[in-house]
Parts: structure tokens; sequence; C-alpha cells
């Protein structure tokens, strides 16, 4: 202990021991702190930044296949061009090609678009002239709505809600902050003319007439103001439409010099349309107090969904906008109107994040409880006040490096937690010892500064190779990257802050409050070493250690056990893989699945179906209203709301999943909202788990519908979890292929939910008509379309600008379902040629039934089409290999061997050159991704770590040494994960890192001692018997404050499994290295003596 | 394993809390009144070809007089009913008279001349016997015999010309009919061949509609034709076609046909309707008008699932009659409520008959 020249961590304790800069150092830190809480945005997830856009261009008339090659070919070749695209999913349909773009996540998002709107206006003229402009709209997920409010009446119909949501959407787009305020569902009012075809033919109107009249005399124009006595006075032509009798009473045509009115000819309604095409309803389950009221099933519903702008705080957005809705009730929605909040991703965050914030302290609590036990509880305060200052600095470097607080970031400072105590505590134990064993006449401050010296340099390394190997996760990339970020940035911040506030306020602190135990020093009869007494501990370390010591074939015993165990461990995750039954099937009973992200326990799931293309509405309706009948039994719904004909709110999942924003006859959803999920026994994965049978069973009764239960995933959102993507040359072969393996997929293990992305044919009435007979009959094609379209969905002809109304009200004329015209016979369709005559289409056209044309897809660039399913209860790695090994090399429906890929760490990319390919996509291709950037990482950390201590000990050996205790960390993971019950999941990777830096960091602190022993010329053996001994509280203690810090997290679905690996992990590992790490270091360092020097190499026993 | 016997106890914590409730809507369903119940069948409905026209008149007349003269007398009114025989205009007669005076003045001088030429060839003939005139004087008194004699005739059919001008001055009603126009008034010139009024047979009426050429061959005079008129309710009489104008318009591609209309008081010339043309049969789902009922602005009705009313939403095609037709929404053999009232919604029990407890 002579005077030595300061470390970092010395000069630190010496500038603020007594420093009163340290107060306003740690005032400074708090207060900042609880800027940071309040000021950071909070969010349920990260936010994963993929930049991504659709380019849609029409070309009206062409088919699909037309559209492919005209339009989408071109389009592709174009967007390839621009830097930094991940992939192009495009569809090529009859009239429109829509291309969907997205960017590698992480690429700027306005910068993106930018280079996209430009790429594709610039090479306008590579599509054909008669296509459309080209139309960019940006997907973001900023667009999609953090609030949800359904309005919904047993009295009232969607029309009147939609007209008091409107009102109320008014008042809520001026809260701060929010974005877009949009209204889903109900029916906006319009002038509805039913045109009847009879009394059009029988008053010599043609529908080609009625089309005229209307566009013709709806008319209003501003003109130019005109002088009159020095004045300039404004003149106007005013024939618009002002009320439906105006309608009513415009004249269609003069018949025999009678003029012929449109009351004359159609039916004039004012008021929600009569032919309902798409719907919603909102009903209460069992689980709302309101469920039991039979009334209150049921119900019409709108949907006012609320987004916020980007970077705002989803929580004070969410608040304000229930607050003005409270207020607005309070005031002028009618009582009988339930105003539901249906979706509040604000609440969501908060919830979350207090919850986090909750866990945090108990977290904390723990730690601090066997801080106290271990060190007595004023060295317990010091540690735990250190805790607070080290989280307010990492929250602020949050708030500066723009990343929220949500449940990842919480999750890093959970995991931090036990790692940052550990500074404090190694410094606060060191002054401890320090104080207990110095000389009664030493200057306190001093010693103080020693001791945090003596530790200095090993902290920092321990330190520092920790924060390398959790800032190895900036190496994940795609989605979990982002998802990963917050643990990437927050843990290596977490980490150098504890050293710095260990260094800085503890000496402080401890010069201050503790005092010197001189009662220690009377009874300081040492056995072996000036290290203090060895306690009860110690002394069984010691028994269990010496054997060890000793004799060689203890050793070697040991050794051969741990490899055993290491690859009993092992096989528990390895096991299904290889064993005689195949990969498919149940997990074995001692095995471990491997899978991505576990799901999470939410409190609502979506229920997407979409039936075969051609089933009418009214028909999606009773299935939807039969799965409704099924919600309404389980104890569990709060409430649900069933779209029909159109799909829900969109949210971030659907928007990748492609199932937002979708309309049509064959399509329904319906949001599930459960009971909170404190206040529910079972999980919602277990929920949805038991009713998806009761779904199935509904199924079974309606061929070809296809129904997913959708789970919001607690990570990146994916397409499917097991996605087979199926390239060829040709479409009806891709069709073949994909009902092929439509089929091995439903004899596939544990998959629900399959669904592909074939439609089913639907017939259609190709009208062509007789361009002879049309000219003869001096008729043009454009006239016949005029018809058509009214009879076939109506048309708005016009605008009425009603008194009463703030938007302008549809003039839709069309023909009532209770006057169809059978396409297939067309003689009650007239159309008058240019001398006046009527002329009956069926004379103009021809009818000849086919198929539809069906959309042809591609993906980056190949025709492309999908089969998808969802795995109940296993992992995608399982059911993909048991796939895989189905599949490959069946025969194509070219003849030709099926090629399958994408299973190995790089991604492949699609090439129909040989034929038909399958590539393996959905959470498969994300696991695998993540697993190689992880090992990656791993593996990366782990060589940088090692050539920090290779330049640190100047060995090549002893770091191997040290890092040695790593693998040991297996043999408690698969167990640990085994034991609980969980899936080994991409946290557990995460788990893994984080445990290789706790354990480096404890055989770090015991070759420290060893060396520091040997330095004070204590003999080999001894040193690092003591070594083990002296440092195994200390190692005991942070091991003990990692497990209860993070134990709190096991049970959460998607974290668990972090904790699993680090908890069981640690403790394996750390049991182990206070006996594998001094051994091996002995044995190395008897080699060196013995080669150095042989003389003295009978020192040790 | 562990988590799915832990999973099972809640499902089956799940299902036991929901059985009180069950049971109380049995008790509501026994003492509520059984409603009647309709099934759904699929039955056959006709598939018609149905075409606009209007009802006309087989027998249109245009009356006018022969006569000319001022319109003494023209009682009838548009829309009077007459009967054959009624008497409809009367011309002015001073004209006829005179001439009729006229002439029969003429045949009181042709007979007076004739009776004097007679008596000369009487008195020539004795004196000729006796050579006391020459025979050339008895030759040329029976030459003015005959002479005069035409003049009579001529003088007699002048007069018969004359009366029958007197029976055109008067026009009665030719047919059982309906004043349909009244073209002059009273006082007004009548000139010959102008149409006064015009009277409208109803003793046959005509459906006149034209078809298309595609549907030309579907039809002939054995089709049965319904012809509903809108004004009438939708009354649908039975009709036959009395013929198809062979000739079709070469730009419209239309032909004419005319459907005979049985005899109906109720059905008036120039009324339009539809006539529908069987042409064959077509299998479909059928219910009353009556069990439609509208929920939350939807139509549909309540169909019978296990005791519970549950509201199907439908997608309605054509009216036929009281029926509707089902295009989506309804299987066959399903059980719907005939009768709702507004107290029924969707999942209230229902009593059924002869099921009731």
């Amino acid at each position: 202990m002579s005077e030595i020249r300061l470390n970092f961590a010395g000069r630190l304790a010496q500038t603020f021991i007594t420093s009163k800069l340290t107060i306003v150092f740690i005032i400074a830190v708090a207060l900042m702190g609880v800027v940071a809480v309040l000021q950071t945005p909070r969010e349920e997830n990260p936010q994963i930044v993929v930049p991504a856009a659709t380019v849609s261009v029409a070309l009206p008339g062409a088919s699909a296949a037309e559209v492919e090659q005209l339009l989408v070919t071109p389009l592709e070749g174009i967007l390839k061009e621009i830097q930094g695209i991940d992939h192009i999913d495009s569809t090529a349909q009859n009239s429109l090609a829509t291309v969907q773009v997205q960017f590698k996540v992480g690429e700027p998002k306005e910068e993106s678009l930018v280079k996209l709107y430009d790429r594709v206006l610039a090479s306008r003229s590579k599509l054909p002239s008669d296509a459309g402009t080209p139309l960019v709209q940006s997907i973001d997920a900023d667009d999609v709505p953090i609030v949800t409010f359904t309005l919904a009446s047993p009295k009232y119909d969607d029309y009147a809600l939609r007209r008091i949501a409107e009102r109320m959407a008014e008042r809520l787009r001026s809260t701060e902050n929010v974005s877009v305020v949009s209204i889903k569902g109900g029916h906006e009012r319009e002038i509805a003319v039913e045109l009847d075809p009879d009394r059009l033919q029988a008053f010599g109107v043609t529908l080609t007439q009625a089309y005229s009249a209307f566009t013709a005399s709806n008319l209003s124009a501003p003109l130019q103001p005109t002088v009159r006595d020095g004045k300039v006075e404004a003149i106007k032509l005013s024939a618009s439409f002002t009320s439906a009798d105006d309608v009513r009473n415009q004249i269609v045509a003069v018949h025999e010099g009678r003029p012929v009115y449109v009351r004359d000819v159609a039916t004039v309604t004012d008021g929600p349309p009569s032919e309902i095409t798409a719907l919603s309803r909102f009903s209460f389950g069992p689980g709302d107090d309101r469920g039991a009221d039979a009334g209150m099933a049921d119900m019409p519903a709108v949907t006012i969904a609320v987004a916020k702008k980007k970077g705002a705080n989803a929580v004070v957005v969410a608040n304000a906008a229930i607050d003005r809705v409270e207020r607005m009730q309070a005031s002028f929605v009618p009582k009988d109107i339930q105003v539901v909040v249906t979706r509040d991703d604000g609440e969501k965050a908060d919830a979350a994040v207090n919850l986090l914030l909750e866990h945090l302290l108990v977290a904390l609590g723990t730690v601090g409880l066997v801080l106290i036990f271990f060190l007595g509880w004023r060295e317990a305060m010091i540690v735990m006040v250190t805790v607070p200052l080290i989280l307010s600095i990492t929250l602020l470097a949050d708030l500066l490096g723009g990343v929220t607080i949500n449940r990842v970031t919480l999750f890093a400072l959970i995991l931090a937690l036990g790692l940052l105590v550990d500074a404090a505590i190694v410094v606060i134990e060191n002054i401890h010892r320090h104080y207990g064993t110095a000389k009664a006449g030493a200057d306190k401050q001093a010693i103080t500064i020693l001791a945090t010296n003596e530790i200095g340099n090993a902290t920092n390394l321990a330190t520092f190779a920790v924060m390398l190997v959790f800032a190895a996760l900036f190496l994940v990339t795609g989605m979990a990257g982002d998802y990963f970020y917050p643990i990437a940035f927050n843990v290596p911040i977490a980490m150098g802050a504890s050293v710095v506030v260990a260094y800085i306020v503890t000496p402080w602190a401890a010069n201050r409050w503790l005092h010197r135990h001189d009662v220690q020093e009377e009874d300081a009869h040492e056995q072996e070493a000036s290290h203090g007494q060895p306690g009860r501990m110690e002394r069984l370390y010691l028994r269990l250690f010496r054997p060890l010591q000793q004799s060689r074939s203890v050793r070697i015993g040991f050794g051969l056990v741990i490899v055993a165990m290491m690859l009993a461990s092992s096989m528990q995750g390895a096991w299904q893989f290889v064993r005689p039954s195949g990969v498919g099937g149940a997990s074995s009973y001692l095995g471990v699945p491997i899978g991505f992200l576990p799901k999470d326990n939410k409190n609502t799931f979506n229920i997407v179906v979409s039936m075969p293309e051609n089933t009418p509405v009214e028909q999606t309706d009773r299935f939807v209203r039969e799965i409704s009948v099924q919600l309404s039994k389980e104890p569990e719904v709060v409430n649900y709301q069933t779209w029909v004909g159109q799909a829900g709110v969109e949210d971030f999942n659907g928007l990748f999943k492609g199932t937002a924003g979708r309309t049509g006859n064959h399509v329904a959803e319906i949001r599930v909202n459960l009971t909170d999920k404190h206040h529910r026994s079972k999980s919602s994965i277990d929920i949805v788990r038991e009713f998806r049978p009761k779904v199935e069973a509904i199924r079974a009764a309606y061929p070809g519908a296809k129904i997913s239960l959708v789970e919001d995933p607690p990570g990146p959102p994916l397409r499917s979890t097991v996605l087979a993507e199926l390239y060829g040359p040709d479409d009806e072969g891709l069709r073949t292929l994909s009902a092929q393996v439509r089929k091995a997929f439903e004899e596939t293990y544990d998959t629900v939910d399959i669904t592909d992305t074939e439609p089913v044919d639907v017939l259609e009435h190709r009208i062509e008509p007789d361009k002879e007979k049309a000219a003869l009959s001096r008729i043009s094609t454009a006239q016949i379309a005029e018809a058509l379209i009214l009879v076939y969905g109506g048309n708005t002809l016009s605008r009425a600008h009603l008194a009463d109304e703030r938007n302008p009200v549809a003039v839709r004329a069309f023909v009532p379902r209770r006057y169809a015209v059978d396409p297939t016979r067309l003689d009650r369709v007239f159309v008058n040629n240019s001398d006046g005559n009527p002329v009956p289409l069926s004379e103009l056209v021809r009818i000849v039934p086919t198929a539809a044309d069906r959309p042809i897809f591609h993906r980056d660039n190949e025709k492309v089409t999908f089969v998808g399913a969802e795995l109940s209860s296993t992992v995608p790695f399982y059911a993909v290999l048991d796939l895989q090994k189905r599949l490959n090399a069946i025969t194509a429906p070219d003849g030709q061997p099926l090629r399958t890929g994408n299973l190995g760490f790089k991604e492949d990319v699609p090439d129909t050159i040989g034929g038909y390919q399958l590539l393996w996509g959905g959470e498969m291709r994300m696991t695998l991704d993540v697993y190689r950037d992880m090992s990656v990482a791993l593996g990366g950390a782990l060589l940088a770590v090692y050539f920090l201590l290779v330049a640190y000990y100047r060995s090549f050996l002893i770091p191997m040494i040290a890092m040695s205790s790593v693998p040991l960390g297996i043999i408690g993971i698969f167990p640990g994960h085994w034991l609980v019950g969980a899936d080994f999941s991409a946290t557990s990777m995460v788990g893994i890192i984080a445990l290789s830096g706790v354990v480096i960091r404890n055989s770090l602190l015991i070759i420290d001692f060893i060396q520091d022993n040997l330095r004070q010329g204590m003999p080999l053996d001894v040193a690092t018997r003591q070594a083990g001994a002296v440092r195994l509280r200390p190692i005991l203690l942070t091991t003990l404050a990692i497990i209860l810090g993070s134990a709190i997290m096991v049970t959460d679905p998607v974290f668990g499994g972090l904790a699993i690996s680090l908890i069981f992990g640690t403790v394996v590992s750390t049991a182990l290295t206070v006996f594998v790490v001094p051994v091996l270091y002995e044995i190395d360092a008897k080699r060196r003596l013995r080669r150095a020097a042989p003389t003295r190499a009978e020192t040790a026993t | 394993m562990r988590n799915i016997s832990r999973a099972f106890a809640f499902l089956a914590l799940g299902f036991l809390l929901p059985v009180p409730a069950v049971s109380v809507a049995e008790e509501a369903a026994a003492n509520s009144p059984p409603l009647p119940l309709v099934k759904v069948v699929r039955r056959d409905i006709p598939v018609t070809y149905s075409v606009p026209g209007s009802v006309i008149s087989d027998g249109r007349i245009e009356v006018s007089s022969r006569v000319v003269g001022f319109i003494e007398q023209l009682d009838v009114r548009e829309g009077q009913t007459v009967a054959r025989g009624d008497l409809l205009i009367r011309i002015d007669q001073t004209d006829i008279d005179a001439a009729i005076r006229q002439a029969r003045s003429s045949v009181t001088a042709a007979e007076e001349d004739l009776g004097d030429a007679e008596q000369d060839v009487e008195k020539y003939t004795s004196l000729a016997r006796t050579g006391a005139t020459a025979t050339e004087t008895l030759r040329k008194a029976k030459v003015r015999v005959a002479t005069a004699s035409a003049t009579l005739d001529k003088a007699r059919s002048a007069l018969g010309a004359a009366e029958a001008q007197k029976g055109y001055a008067t026009i009665t009603s030719p047919v059982d009919g309906v004043i349909v126009s009244v073209a002059r008034r009273s006082g007004e010139m009548a000139t010959a061949g102008t149409t006064i009024l015009t009277v409208e047979s109803h003793e046959v009426l005509l459906f006149k509609a034209f078809i298309s050429e595609a549907n030309l061959a579907a039809v002939n005079t054995a089709t049965p034709v319904a012809v509903r008129i809108d004004t009438l309710g939708g009354a649908t009489f039975q009709g036959r076609i009395r013929g198809i104008v062979p000739s079709g318009d070469d730009v419209t591609r239309r032909y004419e046909i005319n459907v005979i209309l049985p005899k109906d008081a109720r059905l008036v010339p120039g009324m339009f309707g539809r006539a529908e043309i069987r042409l064959g049969e077509q299998k479909a789902a059928v219910v009353p008008q009556a069990v439609i009922v509208n929920r939350g602005g939807l139509d549909g009705v309540f169909v019978v699932q296990d005791g519970t009313a549950r509201f199907r939403w439908l997608r309605t095609g054509r009216v036929l009659g009281d029926d509707i037709e089902v295009v989506s929404g309804l299987s066959d053999g399903e059980t719907i409520l005939s009768a709702v009232g507004d107290a029924v919604r969707d999942g209230s029990p229902v009593a059924v008959e002869g099921r009731a407890r």
C-alpha cells in the first residue's frame, strides 16, 4: 500500500471526495433525470422506421397481363435503381398497377420518399402515354391512429352516428399534436336517384340522357363583376341543386312536347344509401357491465380515429383527445350514444411504461435488500443513492439521443440495474474492507481514495468489456436491430455512467457516512493473508476448492462433468433438429424450442376474415355474425367491433401484413378488446389459442373462407409466421404450385390460419360491343359504357349544395336491386342513338362468360404467390424445416424439381431461371437474420473483449481463461428455459450477450486479485485460493443483484428469455467460474513457471 | 405442459360462468308466446322478359261529317261514354231542306210534263190511225214521253239524294265507347272529312309493346303474357299475343307485338304497363315480403337457430307479387320468423311452435 500513481478512478475520487461540487453534481443529475422522465416521449414499443410507399398507376381497360407488361415491369425497373430499397412488391390487376416499395430499415424517411418521387416522375416517359399519372403514397407508421373512439347506439343508425362523429372530429382536429382525424364506418348522406329502366324506356328516356341531364344542369359559376353607379357589383350564375326536390324536378327529356321529370322515371331519396356494401357493428362483451343488456349488442357503429404527429408523446396526445371527447359527450353528444375508447396506444404505452417503472423500483428494492443484508444498511444506502443518478444520466442520454421511453428501453434499464450497482458495490466493498483492515491511525480520506484506486483498473476494464459486449447489439440489422436499439444504446451508457458515479459519489459518501470498523481489527487473526477474515461462505468455498487444487483426477473429473453438462444443455436446444422422429411434430419433453420472439400478453386481438372473392357481403356478414355469437360468450371479452366489407382502423401490424385498407364484399375484420391483462388470469395467447377451434368449427361450414386470429406481435410485424414465397415463370403454374404447397402446410403439425394469395375465380360476364351492329344502329361504345355504368353500380353524377350540409352531397344515380338487370340479358337497357331512337343493349353486345382477371403479384421483379400460416404453439424453425424436407425437390409444374432456399444466413434473392423456386420468408427469415446478427455481435464482442484483455494482461492465454466463464453459462441457459417453460428466443440471445459481459467481469476480478496477491508475494496456490475466497462475496453479491434485479422480467412473455438466460446462465456460470478460473489460472501459471524457471517450480505443492 | 393444464383449468371456469345466463334465457323462451315461422324453400320462379308498353284500343273511330254545314248540336264531351246509336252531332239542315223542296218541285214539274206528253201520245195515236195526223207527229210525241219520264226519274233521284243528305246531318255513335277527343264546337263549320270527335271502342283493348330481336324467337302467339299495370297497383292481366308485326325496325332492332287484354273496366287505353313474357324457370330462395325487417339500416330476417333468433342480413332481388327473391344470405331449409315485433333482437330467445315446453 505504498503511495502509487492514481489511476482514473483514484483521481476522480480524490477530486470529488470532499468537494462541494459533488453535491452540485448529485442535484444537477437528479434534476436532469426528472426532466428526462417527463419530457421523453413514451411509446409501447420502439418505433421501427421502415420507409415505405405505394406507387399506383392506372391504365384504364388494360388486363392484368397488359398492366404487368406495360406498367409493373418498367416501374420495377425504375424503382430498382434507387439505393436503399429492400423489397419491391407489385400487384398487376385489371386497369391498375400498384407497386409497394419498402426501404431498408433505418433509411431516412423523408429522403427516401424524395428519392422515390424524383425517380418515378423522371421516368414518366417509360410508361405508356395513356397511363395515368403515377400516384405516390407514403405508408407511414405515424399515420396509424393511436386513439380510436367508437360511437355506437341501439337507437341511432350509423348515418346519424356518422353525422355526430363528423362534428366531434372537427373539434378534435385542433388538439395539439394531432395529425389526422378520420372517421371510419357509417354512411354519408346522398341523394339517391333510383332509376327504373322500364319507366325510362316507357318515357323514351335513355340512360345516356339521364346521365347528361344531371351533369349539364347543376352549375354555378362566378362571373366577371360589372360596374354600375360607380360601384362594382358581382354576378353569379346559380343553378346548383339545393335540395332533393330540385333533383326530383329536374327535367331529363322532353317527350312529345311534354317534359319528363326525374320523378317520373326514378325514385329520389335523400339520406343514407339504401344499398349498403360495408358496415360496422359494435358489441359489449361479457367483460363489460353493459354486455348483459341485449340492446347493447350489435349496435351500428362509427369510429373516430386520431393519429399523432411524429415525435409527439402518444400519452399526452391520447389523453388530450380523450379529455376533449369527454367534454363533448357532456355538451352535445346524445346520452344514448355510447362513446367507447376502443384503442388507446397512449394508455397502452403509459401502462407498459408505468408497469416497468414499477418493476424497476421493485428490482431496485430487492437489490437494496440484498445490499443491506450483505453490506450493512449504510453501505447499501450509498449504493442505492447512486442508482437513480445513473438512471437519470441514462434517461437524459435517451432524451438527447432521440430514444423514446418504451418497453425495451425500460427492460434495458432493468437489465442494467443488476449490472450498474456493481461498480458502486465493488468500490464500497473495497472501501469497507480497507476501513476494516487499515491501521487505526491512517487517514480516512486517503484510505478511501486508495481503496477506490485499487479496484479502479479492474473495474474499468470489466465495465468496458460489458459496454463493448452490449454495444455489439448495434450490429443487429433490420427491424430487430431497431427493436433492440434501446438496449444497445442504454446499457453501455448506464454502465459508463455507473463507473463515473461510483468513483465520484461513492467515495464522497463513504468518507462522510461510513464508520471505520475498529472492532474487526481486534480479531484480525488472519489465516493466510491480509485479506480480512473468511466467513462461513469462504470456508465452504475453500473446503470445496482444495480438492480441485490438490488432486489431478478430481480436476479431470470436474472438467468432464462440466463438458457433459454443457453438451446435455445444448442438446435440449438441438434435440428436435436431430431427433429420429423428425423435426416436425410436438416438442420433445425435455426439449427447448428455438423461436424468434414469443407472443405477448395483450389486451386486444384481431380476427381477419377473407372469404372467397365471389362471396356476397351478406354472406360475409353471416359468417362474421356467427363468430361474434361465439365472442359474446367469452368472459374475457370487453367489447368487439366488427367490420364487414372493409377492414377496420389500421394498425402498424396490419400495414405490414397488408390487411389494412382492404375493401370488398369478401373482407371482414373483428377487433376484440379483452379485459385488462392485470385483471385477468388468462393470457391473450391462451384466449386466442382456445378461441381458435371454435372459430374453426364455424369456418368448416364456409368452404374457402380464410380466417386469421392476429395478435399484435411484441416485436417487429411480419407478413406471416411461416411464409413460403413461390416464384415461377407462369401464373397458372404458380397457382398449381400454390395449391400443392398449401396442402403441405395443412399437413404440417400445429399450423393454423393458413392463407394464400391465390384468389378464387370469379365468374365474369364480359360485355363485348358488336362494333358493326352498334355502328349500324348509330351508337358509340362510349354511350354503351355510360348506360352500363348506371345499371351496374351507378355513378355520382353531380353534387348538391344543401343549405344545412357542410359538405356537398353526392347525387348518385343507379338502378336499384329490385329492378336488377341480369347481365346475360341486357334487353331492358336502352341507349338512344343519334336519331333519338332507343336501341336495346342486348342487340349491340355479345356477353361472354369468362373468369375475371386475376391479379398478378411480383416480388423483387419476379412473379410470386404466397402461402402463409401461423403456428398456434410451436416455433417456425421446426415447421419450416419439416416442410422444407417434404417440399424440397418435389416436381414443380414445369416438370423440374422445385428449388427451395432462403434458409441460409444470407438472404436469397428470387431467381426463376431454373424453374420454380420456393423461398422461405416471414418469421423464419427474421429469425435467421437475428440469430446471425446476434451471433456475429456476440462473436465480435468476445473477440474485442479478448483483444482488450490481451492488451491488458499482455498474455494470450489469460484472457482465454477469463473468458472460459462464458461457455459455462450455457449449462444454465437451456435447463433454465425448460424449467420456466419458455421458448429460447431472440431475447434469450440478448441474455447470452448480457451474460457474457457479466461473467467475464467476474473472472476478471478474480484474475486481477490473483495477480495482486502474487504481486504481494503470496505463493501461487494461496494466491489463487485467496483470490477466489476474497472475491466470492462481491461476486455473489453482484450475481445476486443481477438475479434479483432481472427476476421481475422472467414473467414477461417477451423479455422473459433475456432474464432466464441471464439469471440461470449467471448462476451456473458464477458458481463454476469461482472454481474453474482459479484452477485454470493455476494450471497455466504452473505451466509457465515450469517453462520459465524449472528450479522455482516446486514452490507450490 | 404445466401452462397448458393451467390453461384448461381457466377454460373450464370460463365455461362454467355463463351457465346461469343460459337458464334465464330458456325461461324467457318458455314464457314468450310462440311466434309463427316460415321455412325457406327454394322454388321455381319464372324467368320473365319484361317489356314496357301501353294499353291501346283496338277500335278508334274518328268521326267526321259528310255534309258541310254549321254544327247545330254537339253535346258530347271528352271522356263521355256513349252507346251505339247515341246521337253525337247534328248539322244545320236548312240547306238540305231547301234542296229537298227544290227537288220535290222538279219532280212535280216533271210529272206534269210526263202526264202532258202521255196525253199527247194517246191523242196522236187515234188520229194517226185515222190518218188525221202525220205518223211523224206521233213519233215525236212518243219521244217526248220518254224524255219526260227520264226527267222525272232524274228529279226523283235528285229528291232522294236531297233527302239522304238529311240523314247525314245527324251523326250517331257507331260503337260502344268513350269520346276521347272533341275537335269542333257547336256553331263551327263542319267541312266534309274533317274529324269532329274521336270515339274509342272499349270492346277490345290491346297492349302494344316492342320486343328486342334477341327475344323474338322466344315469343309466339301461344306464349302466355302477363301484363302488369303500374297505375292499378301492379294488377296483372293475363293476355295472349294476337300477333307480332313481322317487320322490325332495322335501326332499333325492335318488333311490335300486340297482346289482347281481357275485358276489365279498370283498363283504359294509354296506361303504362309491362308485359312479362315468361321465358323459362329458375330456382331461387323466396320469402314473403312481410318478413323482411330493417335493423340498424340493414334489411334482413330473423333466422331461428337453436332456439334463438339471429338476425341475418339479406340481399334481396326481384319482387314477385307478395314475395321477394333472396339473392344471398339464406340457405335452403332455414326457419325464419314470419312476424317480427320491435322487441325481437339478435339473440332473443324464441319459443318455437310445437317445440315450446
